[in-house]
């Protein structure tokens, strides 16, 4: 059987589990957590086989890319094919989402309990992650973008169901509304994106997309708008992807989307749906460099994401928002990464980011679930209270901070050499500060949360190691933190039957080696160190007067950072100033115009006519006949005299 | 054989002398007189449909629908007259304009 | 068409003007039991134009179901309701308008009769008569499925026949 083939069955499976505990959970034993797990087990061992299979393909000459499906819809000019793909992106997305889904899944059927009793809708949690799941895997297995849009906008819905999943707590409501009309707008964007490429190339299979743009086929017919219309529809698609993945402007639903439980932010808001712009960009890379300054709109978004959210990490409280400003920040290094044309590199550093920072997430909500307390500065001095958790956070923070041999420092000194390589100092240097910010921050959380004096000694007093099903998956992805970065090497590569280091596995549109450079890697290396001590300067226990006095110094900035550079208070601005009075006047057209005028005076006049008629009708039955005959003869006499 | 047209023309009067007895008719036995006469025609039409065409299209589903009419027709003479027993019984009278319970 | 007027012909114009004259008795007549014998002549017409047509089984069955059973079913109903003991009008109110409304419909009707090209056939001998045989095999095979349903539509419309007619509880 050749798996790469029948790679549906990847999303079928946690697909049937979802209709099972959607119809069944709340019946079955434990709410049939053991389904979700085991589906999101078959998928992780599934997805070696359709791993080996592709390497096959890869070592006998076949190409890497393999495409199986067959019509979803077919009208003979609209042909919507219900198709997957199998390459070597979707193979490093699989391997995240499956790797993830199934640590998670693990991690919940303990974090979803109080005292061993699982919290109300247990079993509709787990059905939906299985949703998820297979919503996500449909996505980066689709080989066209109207089946991908329905899978995207199918994680999006997950996401929404899951953070608002305690639904009795008003901010989590507003955190799960705030999450998808955010994601909304740029969907929006993204499916007219879908139907500006459809109306010049008349098909929505991505290859042949790639193929019309590199043909410059991608034109509006009168030719009017030349390449603008090429650039127009690839930012249409990129504004959907800046809005899953978190980009400036659209950044502000993530730190929010936090109020879900906190398995759902390492698997949905860190490692997987949010990575979903990137791999977007990713797979319609070929078409962003085609198009004249696309790649470069992805470059500065992702530069100033990177930047913007770093600042932002720094002045945050709530160990999960920290986390997840750092996310969107990596997210920014991913798309510099990708506006420099290195798929593969970007890809990478999705990949290590996935690990470390659903590491670093479970790391956080196990220090949640057993101390009840997520403000960083009430905690302090964890680490001899819950040493596996500290460590294996403590792991993960240095693989994101960049600092050697772990897998982030890899990662991101290949996005440094790639930014060079596309000969942009600056742009270089820029992201350098972004680098240092990265592990600043983290620094800084580690150091607050797990070390220093204890802030709240109760807290400390009923604190306990988490249990096992908590750690095992903490373990495994540290374990894994520690290891993919290496994939980078060409030894290595080779060694697991690929091509190669990971440029000679995803690569476009030639492969290349992995470029080792002592000098860049001093730089990033000792970058990240001097953001470890600067963290440590200012916020290492007793040295917190420092960070004090700086927040002091200048007290409008610190705040400015604090609120988050007061994005929320814009939008909320905007929202109140133009959009609902928009919104009111548009209800009201339709109320007094739309509904009272057009449908209510319709009814109201028939009504009236009627309440006015029924005084003559007779109730006999001859004449009800006689009217009939009358019609029927009129009826008839018309149809003859009207038959030419 | 008489021309095809020349029958229709006898049925249409016949179904029209029906609806004529439907509409001036009171008494309601008389009326389901008038329907039969109605049914008759109708399916006398369709047994001339199918022997004149049955030499090009060869099928003799017009005659197998007059069978099944005249079949219904007796089923449905037989309800009808119950009801109208039954309407005799409650308003004592088998006029049908005389009930008109058929409005507000 | 065949020249001149055949034999056939004058006995289906006899038949269709007794069939017709009886028909306008069934709605004009003064009397309700003459009405219901005009009926049976008319029945009696439309079964001979089954003949002429070449339909016996047709013209068997209408003469068997309609011109007995059917009658006399509805005999017993006038019966039933006195429809003779209480001597009032037999035609309603609005019995002019009925008259136009029907004579309108007769317009309709012929004339889209005679506005249409009817193809009939050449000869009467390209007529075959439909034997008993086709029709039984026609009725017991392609329409044995309808066939079965119509009988028991039949036995049910009899039961409630039954069910309407028989007297409530507390009338016994």
């Amino acid at each position: 059987m050749i798996w790469a083939d029948h790679a549906w069955i990847l999303p079928a499976i946690p697909a049937l589990a979802f209709l099972v505990l959607f119809a069944f959970g709340r019946f079955l034993p434990r709410g049939g957590d053991f389904i979700s797990v085991g589906a999101a087990l078959a998928v992780f061992v599934l997805f070696f086989f359709v791993l080996e299979s592709h390497l096959d393909w890869l070592g006998a000459g076949l190409g890497g890319i393999r495409n199986v499906g067959t019509d979803w819809i077919n009208f003979d000019s609209f042909i919507v094919r219900l198709g997957f793909t199998v390459d070597s992106i979707a193979i490093v997305m699989v391997f995240v989402v499956s790797t993830v889904a199934l640590m998670v899944n693990l991690y919940s059927t303990n974090y979803l309990r109080h005292q061993g009793k699982p919290e109300p809708r247990y079993w509709w949690y787990f059905a939906v992650l299985s949703l998820f799941v297979a919503a996500m895997l449909t996505l980066v297995l689709a080989d066209n973008l109207l089946l991908m849009f329905v899978a995207w906008e199918g994680v999006g819905l997950c996401s929404f169901l899951l953070i608002g999943f305690y639904y009795e707590r008003r901010s989590a409501v507003e955190a799960a509304k705030k999450a998808f009309i955010t994601t909304r707008l740029g969907d929006v964007g993204l499916f007219i994106g879908i139907i500006l490429f459809w109306r010049a190339t008349g098909s929505f299979q991505i290859s042949d997309i790639i193929a019309a743009a590199e043909a410059g086929r991608v034109n509006d017919l009168p030719q009017v708008m030349g390449d603008g219309y090429l650039t127009l529809s690839t930012l249409m698609l990129f504004l959907g992807a800046a809005g899953k993945s978190a980009q400036v402007p659209f950044h502000v639903w993530l730190p929010d989307a936090m109020e879900g439980p906190t398995p759902v932010s390492a698997l949905i808001h860190a490692a997987t749906m949010v990575v979903a712009g990137v791999y977007l960009v990713a797979r319609m890379l070929p078409v962003f460099e085609v198009a004249p300054g696309a790649s470069n709109v992805v470059l500065v978004v992702g530069l100033t994401t990177a930047l913007l959210a770093g600042i932002m990490a720094l002045a945050q409280n709530d160990i999960k928002r920290v986390l997840a400003y750092s996310t969107v920040s990596q997210l920014g290094f991913m798309f510099v990464a990708l506006g420099v044309g290195a798929v593969g590199i970007a890809m990478f550093h999705l990949l290590t980011h996935a690990f470390f920072k659903a590491c670093l997430f479970l790391g956080a909500g196990s220090v949640i679930h057993m101390t009840g307390e997520q403000d960083a500065r009430k905690l302090g001095g964890l680490w001899w209270r819950m040493p596996v958790t500290a460590s294996t956070f403590i792991i993960s923070a240095i693989a994101l901070a960049g600092i050697p041999p772990l897998s982030g420092f890899f990662s991101k000194d290949e996005i440094f050499v790639a930014t060079i390589g596309g000969a942009n100092t600056l742009v270089a240097l820029l992201l350098g500060v972004a680098a240092f910010l990265s592990a600043l921050y983290m620094a800084r959380l580690v150091f607050i949360t797990f070390f220093g004096p204890p802030k709240d000694l109760a807290v400390i007093k009923r604190t306990r190691e988490a249990p096992p099903t908590i750690l095992i998956p903490l373990v495994f992805l540290t374990v894994l933190t520690f290891l993919v970065g290496f994939l980078a090497f060409d030894q290595v590569g080779a060694a697991l039957g690929f091509p190669g280091g990971i440029g000679n596995y995803v690569y476009f549109p030639e492969p290349h080696d992995f470029h080792f450079s002592n000098s860049i890697a001093a730089v990033t290396g000792t970058i990240s160190l001097f953001g470890v001590l600067t963290a440590w300067w200012f916020f290492w226990g007793r040295n917190s007067h420092r960070a004090k006095a700086v927040r002091e110094f200048q007290p409008r900035l610190a705040a400015a950072v604090e609120n988050k550079f007061y994005f929320d208070e814009a939008y909320q601005w905007g929202i109140d100033r133009a959009i609902l009075p928009l919104a009111r006047m548009v209800a009201w057209f339709d109320r007094m115009i739309v509904n009272d005028t057009g449908i209510n005076a319709p009814a109201d006049a028939t009504r009236y006519v009627a309440y006015w008629l029924r005084y003559h009708v007779t109730g006999r039955i001859p004449d009800y006949a006689l009217l009939m005959v009358i019609g029927i003869a009129l009826a008839g006499g018309l149809a003859f005299l009207l038959r030419g | 054989m008489p021309p095809l047209d020349h029958i229709l023309i006898v049925n249409a009067i016949l179904f029209a002398i029906g609806v004529m007895g439907v509409l001036t008719r009171r008494n309601a036995v008389l009326i389901l007189l008038s329907v039969e006469l109605m049914l008759n025609a109708v399916s006398l039409n369709m047994v001339a449909f199918a022997v004149y065409g049955q030499v090009e299209f060869g099928n003799i589903t017009g005659i197998v629908f007059a069978f099944f009419i005249i079949v219904i027709a007796a089923a449905e003479v037989a309800l009808a007259l119950g009801i109208v027993v039954r309407t005799f019984r409650n308003r004592a009278t088998a006029n049908v304009d005389e009930v008109n319970l058929l409005k507000w | 068409m065949e020249d001149g007027v055949t034999a056939t012909q004058v006995v289906f114009w006899i038949l269709a003007v007794v069939m017709l004259v009886s028909a306008i008795g069934v709605v004009t007549a003064g009397n309700i039991v003459y009405a219901a014998l005009f009926f049976i002549a008319a029945l009696a017409g439309v079964a001979g134009i089954y003949l002429i047509l070449t339909v016996e089984f047709l013209a068997l069955v209408q003469l068997l179901i309609y011109g007995s059973a059917v009658v006399i079913l509805i005999l017993f109903a006038l019966m039933l309701t006195r429809a003779r003991e209480r001597p009032q009008a037999l035609f309603g109110r609005t019995r002019p308008l009925g008259i136009a409304a029907s004579l309108g419909l007769l317009a309709a009707l012929i004339g889209g009769i005679v506005a249409t090209t009817w193809t009939t056939p050449a000869t009467s001998s390209a007529i075959q008569s439909v034997g008993l045989q086709t029709i039984g095999d026609a009725i017991f095979t392609i329409w044995i499925v309808p066939f079965i349903i119509v009988g028991v539509l039949l036995s049910i419309a009899l039961d409630g026949a039954i069910m309407l007619a028989s007297p409530d509880e507390d009338e016994i």
